[in-house]
């Protein structure tokens, strides 16, 4: 009998080639998997993420080779034509309200101060010794706002794609944690309770002009934010326009829904035990955290200079929500407000500079990829 | 070797380019409305 053969089947078995590394892979897929299903931390994406992650940690599977099962939806739709990023944004421009933009426009400058966090990690990252292209994709963290955050590491340091997109997810899951002790640290009291007037309502002809606005603007000014502000604009004139309301449905349900499984999957695919435990990994996330903070801290710091100007004054606390985490960072700001004073409602408000602040990441980006890209 | 030149280029054009870009946005959206709803006003009146 030749035993050669049982020899070989032994030896492709996956776990003979298990290394401690696919054990705390394990660890940590299990991790997100179980904050995603009882703490319900952004578990659209965490639990697949979670999943990617491990089953690329079981030897031998071959899934992300050349050809793989998850090679090839990351490759060609992430990796090389960077589809699934756009399309994502497609969906949110398609269950974006912009009307508390519209109805105050000023809002937007708190998406932009909000950015102030992305370079602040950028210079950081440059310290710890990242290169520029990885400093830029490490520092889009800060803008909190996870398909931006991957449509710019894939461009500019895909190899760092597995852990700034957790980082990102992550620390979006993180708002209602994150940010209260920053808000309550940056306010007194008096602001936090700051009451706002209330927003005019918005015709339904400047809600339909608004995507064609914004993309024409932007557009003109940040070319290489196109693919993302273009398909967030077109998506929320789907929803806007009200005549193509099976267009609107399939990119805020369906499309969205089918994209996000294999985003999930390929980015938790991307972080084999020999790629993801590294310093490089662990700096990311801190400086994730930098990012994050400083962002928030930022726009509540705008929020306060603009008061110094404003007749009517604008309550701090929506400034913070001038990063993206749509719409978590403007709950977290409502839900602030409404400890000092139950009946100070500042959603929708709050709704203004988080909608900016995805602009704001979007433009951030591309104007890191006009400057470093190539 | 970090070229900090290049870096602080990278910060101002950035960061300024952000705030310039939702700037012009701001300006942009506030004069579309004012010409919707002045629109909108004047046919009021009209009809």
């Amino acid at each position: 009998m030749d035993f050669s053969v049982f020899q070989k089947i032994f030896l492709d078995m996956g776990f003979v080639h298990l290394t401690f590394g696919n054990i705390i892979m394990w660890g940590i897929a299990l991790t997100f998997i179980v904050l995603a299903i009882t703490k319900n931390y952004e578990p659209l994406l965490l639990i697949p993420i979670g999943f990617g992650m491990f089953i690329v940690n079981l030897p031998l599977t071959d899934l992300m080779v050349e050809g793989g099962l998850l090679w090839v939806p990351y490759h060609y739709a992430i990796d090389h034509f960077d589809l699934i990023p756009p399309i994502i944004f497609m969906g949110i421009g398609a269950m974006t309200d912009f009307g508390p933009v519209i109805a105050n426009p000023k809002m937007l400058l708190l998406g932009a101060g909000a950015q102030f966090g992305v370079y602040v990690t950028f210079f950081g990252a440059l310290l710890f010794g990242f290169t520029m292209p990885e400093a830029a994709a490490i520092g889009i963290i800060g803008g909190a706002d996870g398909p931006t955050t991957i449509f710019l590491t894939s461009k500019l340091a895909p190899h760092l794609l597995g852990a700034t997109a957790v980082a990102a997810y992550s620390y979006m899951a993180m708002v209602p944690i994150i940010q209260p002790p920053i808000m309550k640290a940056l306010t007194s009291k008096e602001e936090r309770k700051i009451k706002m007037k209330q927003l005019r309502t918005v015709s339904k002809i400047e809600k339909i002009g608004f995507p064609l606005v914004a993309t024409l603007i932007i557009c003109l000014l940040i070319p290489a934010a196109a693919p993302l502000v273009g398909m967030m604009m077109v998506g929320n004139l789907f929803k806007e326009s009200g005549v193509v309301e099976r267009l609107s449905n399939t990119a805020q349900n369906e499309l969205i829904n089918i994209v996000t499984i294999f985003l999930g999957l390929c980015i938790g695919a991307t972080m084999p035990a020999e790629v993801f435990l590294k310093p490089s990994s662990l700096f990311i996330f801190c400086l994730g955290l930098v990012a994050f903070s400083f962002s928030t801290a930022a726009g509540l710091l705008l929020a306060k200079f603009m008061n110094l100007f404003l007749k009517d004054k604008i309550n701090p606390l929506i400034g913070a929500a001038g990063v993206s985490a749509v719409p978590m960072a403007a709950r977290v700001a409502q839900v602030v407000a409404r400890e000092e004073d139950k009946r100070n409602f500042i959603l929708m408000h709050a709704m203004g500079p988080n909608v900016a602040g995805t602009i704001g990441t979007v433009s951030a980006a591309g104007l890191f990829l006009t400057m470093l890209a190539g | 070797m970090i070229d900090w030149g290049k870096a602080l280029e990278t910060f101002v054009v950035g960061f300024g380019g952000v705030f310039l870009t939702l700037v012009i946005l701001q300006t942009g959206v506030s004069i579309f409305s004012k010409i919707v709803v002045g629109v909108t006003n004047m046919t009021k009146k009209e009809g």
